[in-house]
């Protein structure tokens, strides 16, 4: 009897269960390739992580690592291999031409690289006083391989064009070409390591296999910490990269929330809608004998087909498209990253769904069990809207379930929680909301057209699904529009201050006997701004070190003037001068970020192994688009200027004369790095376009289960009001008047919900505008209008489509006898 | 004032062909009261929605006051439902989402006006739930009402209309035979007191009797039963 009455219903009835496959197969889609590609970076790094770091361990820092002290001098260099590198930026030039380049230099030992190979053409082999060099480096300075070029007082021969170093993803983001070449060979530049930008490396290669040990490694990882080293362990992957992923696991973890959310918004609705449809059926077959047992186990049957085949195509085409698009990100690491297998991922997919399908369907299940055959047959009015208070229990397996499947993607409980205590937050918020609204207009319906009281009148009527759907939509229109309109104020504030504001030359490491020259080479409008690096002790007692913050406990670029800028204001205080000793001005969101400083309060710094002292006499604040340097700490004269100092210097000259200055400079003093602020903008607002393409292309699934909701709620409230439909014509009203009344609920839904996510996804922008980037300027984003107008189109067609025949249902089908 | 002129419906179902009736024709007058009868099945609703101008028929014509109805544009046809003839469905029909008071303007709010109208209309609504006991059940949902009460706002729907002829298809089909007794008199009152013209379908004797004419469906044939002079 079961089987023979699931296949039967499930014959008939599949059609009105069409879009809850969908829904869930783009579910699984979206959880099959999120759990795929992050499986196969973790794979990767895992297999791979001793080359992508370039060591077991690897240490790297602002200054000379000591090997001599801590954990590391405990190391038996007959088991493992230590080498030593750093990187600087200087500038080389063409010894024939004018032509110079800025580039990062990597000074290699003899051992290098320890894990992986260097890929060049033609093949690597460093010799002495060669270097190996990017494409783009030889175009700016217009040198071929073979060929002689100048760094400082060092000529080098240039051995071939460097195409992939086997730790590049680790380098991280650089706007100058890559050039390398042997440490011992950078000492003929003459350049001074201490004053320009450089960074040390410690690479740490185990020579027998597991001969550092897991608590060796924890100790070196303290003896880093302590001393302010940044650890990478090749067990982990370089941190960077760890980081991003994290970001990008949390991102899209909530995106994975948000979209399994309305795969069970769309179960629930999509259900009822079956419930009415088969509601006489079911009570029928209870007539002649069927328990409430058999009934909820045909369905449960009838459901989980759907769930497992839904998942399992979805998961499957899921990680069939992620395991497609590893080849982009491979092509960005430079690496060969395998996919994972797909058919475990794919049974899972469908294990995972029934699950879903099943937990969604317990209030389905419940509302089974109410039906009689006396409560159909009889056609006795009943209260529909009485719904017992205790049927919310049994949606409580659905944040569970959703923060499992998150908790699989992530491993991230906190993620877990935020999301999913976030998602519900937001969608009792957006509840509340719609419950209002939707109860204000029908207070005021009287005031409306008869076609628009009608709308308002089955809103709500309709009562908890209404609400349930509309905040459903706003929930997935909300995460992609706040992406949208995040992304799209950075980018406008970006391009405001880069192009509008800031001097187009930047000029980097100058030191205090090469400023008066610069000067001159670059003219009247060169302004410099000593720097000097340091980290944060002590605001008064309270010891800063121990702050759980790295942007407070990191060294800071610290500087010193007696006079204020044109962009400075402030805001309380005095502003110190010449004749003020001992005193130091503090930017006014960096005083709340520590706590809170005031006038008097003492600020304790150490620079270059000293500490020093100064008193609070001003706190100010300084327009940050204004595209000058801006310093959180600005000293009086007398604490800073003994130091040693590099300089940062600005230009402001038009784009002709750069090329001029660069060539001059990088021949006079190749230490000196110069930066185009407008490289800085193409740089940064490409990595921006990227990442938010990626997070859009990650949040299409939500919008497109929202899609399917609209849909699914468009069949049923068409479905449900036929008779009233026949009911409306017999008394007059004319078709077309009906397809504008079915049309019009819907798009009053999608405004609805598309108004409510537009208004706060803006607030968003706004707030972070305001109070976290300082951004200047705020613009209204146009992306998510184009959606909300993209989806009316969508709706209203597919209601036009769908009450069509029931605006040309024959008018008898009222009568008694059909 | 109502002629219908030899109508007869069929269907073709798998190639074969059903007639149902043929051949009917009556003459109805302005305020007569008309029951049709028949077995079950025998095409009485199939008659009624023909004359009601729900359904159309297969040959004949059905003309109001020389109009033939079933040749009417769309638009016209549609003022004709909402202002010549109202329906009383045995299954009552109300609109499940509008109130019992929303229920009634219905007609009239279709057939929407200016302000002046629509004040007018509130006053004609609210005499109607005074007459039908109803006045105190005006805010509430069709599924908070008894059978009775529905069938009730149902009549006052129809009568708020201010249509010339009404239709009841087995008005007190699905009522208790004391309700369905009460629900008939209030339909009869209003349809005296007012001159209006009725055609019912009952399968009750002692409903038809009240009628002027009853006319029987049988065999495909309409007849008269009987007739009041």
């Amino acid at each position: 009897m079961v089987v023979y009455f699931t296949t039967t219903l499930l014959r008939r009835s599949y059609k009105y269960l069409l879009l809850t496959f969908f829904s869930i197969a783009v579910g699984a889609f979206l959880f099959g390739g999120s759990i795929s590609i992050s499986r196969s970076i973790s794979n990767y790094f895992v297999a791979e992580g001793r080359t992508i770091i370039g060591g077991d361990i690897v240490l790297s820092a602002a200054r000379p690592i000591d090997t001599e002290e801590g954990p590391l001098k405990n190391l038996d260099q007959n088991k493992v291999t230590i080498a030593k590198e750093y990187s600087v930026q200087a500038v080389f030039k063409n010894i024939n031409s004018s032509s110079t380049v800025a580039a990062s230099i990597r000074a290699v030992g003899d051992d290098f690289p320890l894990y992986g190979s260097v890929i060049s053409e033609p093949a690597f082999s460093l010799v002495e006083n060669g270097i190996y060099a990017e494409k783009s480096f030889l175009a700016k300075i217009n040198a071929e391989v073979g060929e002689d070029v100048l760094l400082g007082d060092g000529v080098f021969r240039v051995l071939g064009v460097l195409k992939k170093e086997p730790d590049g993803v680790s380098l991280g983001v650089s706007f100058t070409p890559q050039v390398i070449m042997r440490a011992k060979d950078f000492s003929t530049s003459n350049i001074d390591l201490t004053r320009s930008r450089s960074n040390y490396k410690i690479l740490i290669r185990e020579d027998v296999q597991n001969y550092i040990s897991l608590s060796s490694r924890k100790n070196i990882e303290a003896f880093a910490k302590e001393n302010k080293i940044r650890y990478d362990d090749s067990s982990n992957g370089p941190n960077n990269f760890v980081q991003g992923l994290s970001s990008v696991k949390s991102f899209v973890g909530i995106v994975l929330a948000i979209s399994l959310f309305l795969v069970v918004v769309n179960i629930i609705t999509n259900l009822t809608y079956v419930l009415s449809k088969f509601r006489k059926t079911i009570a029928i077959m209870k007539t002649f004998g069927a328990t409430n047992t058999q009934i909820q186990i045909i369905y449960s049957l009838i459901l989980g087909i759907i769930g497992i085949s839904a998942g399992a195509l979805g998961s499957y085409l899921g990680v069939v498209a992620s395991n497609s698009a590893l080849p982009l990100i491979a092509s960005y690491t430079q690496s060969q990253i395998n996919g994972i297998a797909v058919w475990p991922t794919t049974l899972w997919g469908g294990v995972i769904c029934l699950v879903v399908i099943l937990s969604s369907a317990l209030p389905f299940f419940r509302s089974l069990g109410d039906i009689t055959a006396k409560q159909l047959l009889a056609n006795i009015a009943y209260d529909t809207k009485t719904k017992k208070y205790t049927s919310f229990l049994l949606y409580i397996p659905i944040p569970i379930i959703i923060s499992i499947l998150l908790y699989l993607l992530s491993s991230d409980i906190t993620l877990v929680v935020y999301s999913v205590l976030g998602l519900m937050c937001s969608f009792a918020l957006f509840m509340t909301l719609t419950h209002f609204i939707i109860r204000f207009l029908y207070k005021i319906r009287n005031l409306f057209s008869f076609i628009v009281r009608g709308i308002i009148a089955s809103l709500s009527w309709r009562g908890y699904e209404t609400v349930i759907i509309v905040a459903s939509i706003m929930t997935a229109f909300s995460g992609i529009f706040i992406v949208s309109a995040v992304e799209k104020n950075i980018l406008i504030n970006i391009s405001q201050n880069i192009s509008k504001k800031a001097p187009p030359l930047y000029l980097i490491d100058i030191t205090r006997s090469q400023i008066e020259d610069v000067e001159k080479i670059a003219g009247e409008t060169f302004v410099s701004y000593p720097i000097i690096r340091g980290r944060l002790l002590r605001v008064n007692e309270k010891d800063m070190t121990l702050s759980s913050d790295p942007s407070i406990t990191r060294e800071f670029n610290m500087t010193y003037r007696s006079a204020l800028l044109g962009e400075e204001k402030i805001v309380s205080g005095v502003w110190h001068s010449d004749i003020t000793k001992n005193s130091i001005s503090i930017d006014d969101s960096f005083a709340d970020d520590i706590g809170g400083v005031k006038i008097g309060d003492k600020i304790e710094v150490f620079i270059q192994g000293i500490n020093v002292e100064a008193t609070v006499t001003s706190i100010r604040s300084a327009d940050r688009t204004s595209g000058t340097p801006f310093f959180f700490l600005v000293f009086s004269p007398d604490v800073l200027s003994k130091f040693p100092a590099s300089y940062f210097g600005s230009v402001d000259v038009p784009p002709q004369e750069i090329a001029k200055i660069q060539s001059e400079l990088g021949a006079k003093y190749p230490n000196i790095i110069p930066i185009e602020t407008n490289a800085i903008f193409s740089t940064v607002s490409g990595l921006v376009d990227n990442v938010v393409l990626a997070l859009k292309i990650i949040g299409i699934p939500s919008i497109l289960l929202g899609l399917i909701l609209v849909f699914v709620m468009t069949g049923q409230s068409i479905y449900e009001r036929r008779s009233d439909v026949l009911v409306f014509r017999a008394f007059g009203l004319k078709s077309r008047s009906i397809l504008a009344l079915f049309i019009l609920e819907i798009i009053a839904l999608v405004l609805l919900a598309g108004i409510v996510a537009y208004a706060l996804s803006h607030a968003i922008a706004y707030a972070l505008n305001s109070f976290l980037f300082s951004f200047g300027t705020f613009t209204f984003d146009t992306m998510p209008v184009f959606i909300i107008l993209s989806i009316i189109v969508l709706v209203s067609l597919f209601a036009l489509v769908v009450s069509k025949p029931l605006t040309n249902s024959p008018l008898k089908n009222l009568l008694a006898e059909k | 004032m109502i002629e219908i002129k030899n109508i007869s419906k069929s269907y073709r179902e798998k190639g074969e062909v059903t007639t149902i009736f043929g051949g009917v024709s009556i003459d109805i007058k302005s305020g007569q009261k008309i029951a049709i009868i028949g077995p079950s099945g025998s095409g009485k609703s199939t008659l009624l929605s023909i004359v009601a101008g729900l359904d159309k028929p297969t040959t004949g014509s059905v003309l109001y006051d020389n109009v033939d109805i079933h040749n009417m544009p769309e638009k016209d046809l549609s003022r004709f439902r909402n202002e010549k003839v109202g329906i009383i469905f045995q299954a009552f029909e109300l609109v499940q989402f509008f109130t019992a008071y929303e229920n009634v303007m219905l007609p009239l709010s279709i057939r929407s006006g200016s302000q002046g109208v629509r004040n007018n209309n509130r006053s004609i609504v609210d005499s109607l739930f005074l007459s039908t006991n109803l006045s105190h059940r005006k805010n509430s949902l069709p599924a908070t009402l008894s059978g009775g009460e529905q069938q009730r706002v149902a009549i006052a729907r129809v009568l708020a209309s201010g249509c010339d002829v009404i239709f009841a298809d087995e008005p007190t089909g699905n009522l208790d035979s004391i309700t369905g007794k009460k629900v008939l008199d209030l339909l009869l009152s209003f349809v005296d007191n007012n001159r209006k013209t009725l055609i019912l379908i009952t399968h009750d004797m002692n409903i038809a009797k009240q009628m002027d004419v009853i006319y029987e469906i049988k065999d495909g044939q309409l007849k008269i039963a009987s007739e009041v002079a």
